[in-house]
């Protein structure tokens, strides 16, 4: 009986918010939806009549008391934070539970645990002795500077070299292509000069600084 | 009491608080009394003297030994007299209390939630989001409170035996007031 009752009850309560909800809405309902509604409530007319009136009075109040106390219970509850109703909800759990006694053991997954055995340990790889020293070394250099001494110390080298080996082919083959390029510049000042007779009457008397290109018979 | 009875009383002990988790990875609660019998190697009425032997024993520590029912097996756990803190966060504390009151608030034949009916009012009273929910559903099932059947949730031995029957329905009262 209590489930045809319940049953009853969502019957007309869903009906009863349909058409006051149609209402307030001005909206229309259908002819067809309106005739199913009208043979819902034929078919519970035989339950009805047969129910008796206090029964259908005494369950009105009780569920008219009970949305009463939901309404209330939400306009206590409108001021509290919804985070702060939760934490009160799970104090309330813990002030009741006696917990499982838990001494010993892993607390984490049977898969994570697997995958620790699985983890490789990690290798560290370590310079040689040789090449650190070398890294050590590479850090110890530093930047020459390149002054007036050092230039002076180069052309004083190449006049040396050039004074020592006197034919030309000989001090050719001793420069290397700084000190030649260095030679070219102390040409083109006019630091040195080199001279080579020529049989070719147009060179004759033609200073260069392009010397060591040039391939010239010697006296 | 002799040195055996005493070492036995110890290593029971020490298995019936030991935190293992079944191969479905949910944490289990105590000891199957299958188990015991097969690791102690001994007769039923021996491990049925040495668990009344302890059960005396950790009364005084404020402790309690329970023998539960689950799938059909005799299992065995330490539980605490009092009240005290559990593992879980506060989170995880609150939906467990939204669940209980769901579940206490069904028929007595069929003590069983459906999933969306928690989710729809924690998630849809945006008190969490639903990865938030569903975290702490998985969590909630790992560590034994819960269990899934097909689109509901069914409690597990866990939130049986440390919510005794009163205070699983103050929950449920509790729970109406505060959460819509």
């Amino acid at each position: 009986m209590d489930i045809k009752i319940n049953s009853i009850e969502e019957i007309l309560v869903e009906l009863f918010f349909k058409f006051r909800d149609a209402c307030q809405k001005r909206e229309y309902l259908g002819i067809d939806e309106r005739e199913k509604d009208r043979k819902k409530l034929n078919e519970l007319y035989d339950t009805l009549q047969t129910m008796h009136q206090k029964i259908l009075d005494s369950k009105c109040y009780l569920e008219l008391g009970k949305i009463q106390q939901e309404q209330t219970n939400r306009f206590l509850a409108d001021d509290i934070h919804p985070q702060q109703r939760i934490d009160m909800l799970a104090y309330i759990l813990r002030s009741l539970i006696h917990p499982v006694l838990f001494v010993h053991g892993k607390t984490s997954l049977l898969s994570s645990g697997l995958k620790e055995k699985g983890d490789v340990p990690s290798i560290e790889v370590l310079p040689l002795e040789r090449q650190a020293k070398e890294l050590e070394e590479d850090q110890q250099c530093q930047t020459a500077g390149f002054g007036v001494e050092e230039m002076t110390k180069l052309t004083e080298g190449i006049k040396r070299l050039v004074e020592q080996y006197k034919a030309f082919p000989r001090w050719q083959k001793k420069m290397d292509l700084h000190q030649a390029e260095l030679l070219s510049q102390m040409i083109a000042n006019g630091e040195m000069e080199i001279v080579f007779p020529t049989k070719k009457k147009e060179l004759s008397g033609i200073n260069t600084s392009i010397i060591l290109k040039e391939n010239l018979c010697q006296t | 009491m002799s040195d055996i009875i005493q070492e036995a009383l110890q290593e029971l002990f020490v298995a019936l608080t030991t935190r293992w988790r079944k191969e479905n990875g949910v944490l289990a609660i105590g000891v199957s009394r299958k188990q015991l019998l097969k690791a102690g190697s001994i007769e039923g009425a021996v491990l049925d003297d040495l668990l009344k032997k302890l059960k005396e024993n950790i009364v005084n520590l404020g402790l309690e030994l329970l023998e539960y029912i689950y799938d059909g097996e005799t299992w065995y756990a330490i539980r605490s007299t009092y009240v005290a803190p559990t593992d879980l966060k506060s989170e995880e504390e609150a939906v467990l209390a939204v669940i209980v009151a769901h579940i206490e608030s069904c028929a007595e034949s069929k003590k069983e939630t459906p999933i969306g009916t928690v989710k729809k009012k924690l998630v849809g009273g945006k008190y969490f989001s639903e990865y938030q929910f569903d975290r702490i559903l998985k969590n909630l099932e790992q560590s034994g409170y819960i269990e899934r059947k097909k689109n509901s949730l069914i409690y597990s031995p866990r939130t049986l035996i440390e919510l005794s029957q009163d205070a699983r329905k103050h929950i449920c009262e509790e729970s109406s007031r505060l959460i819509f």
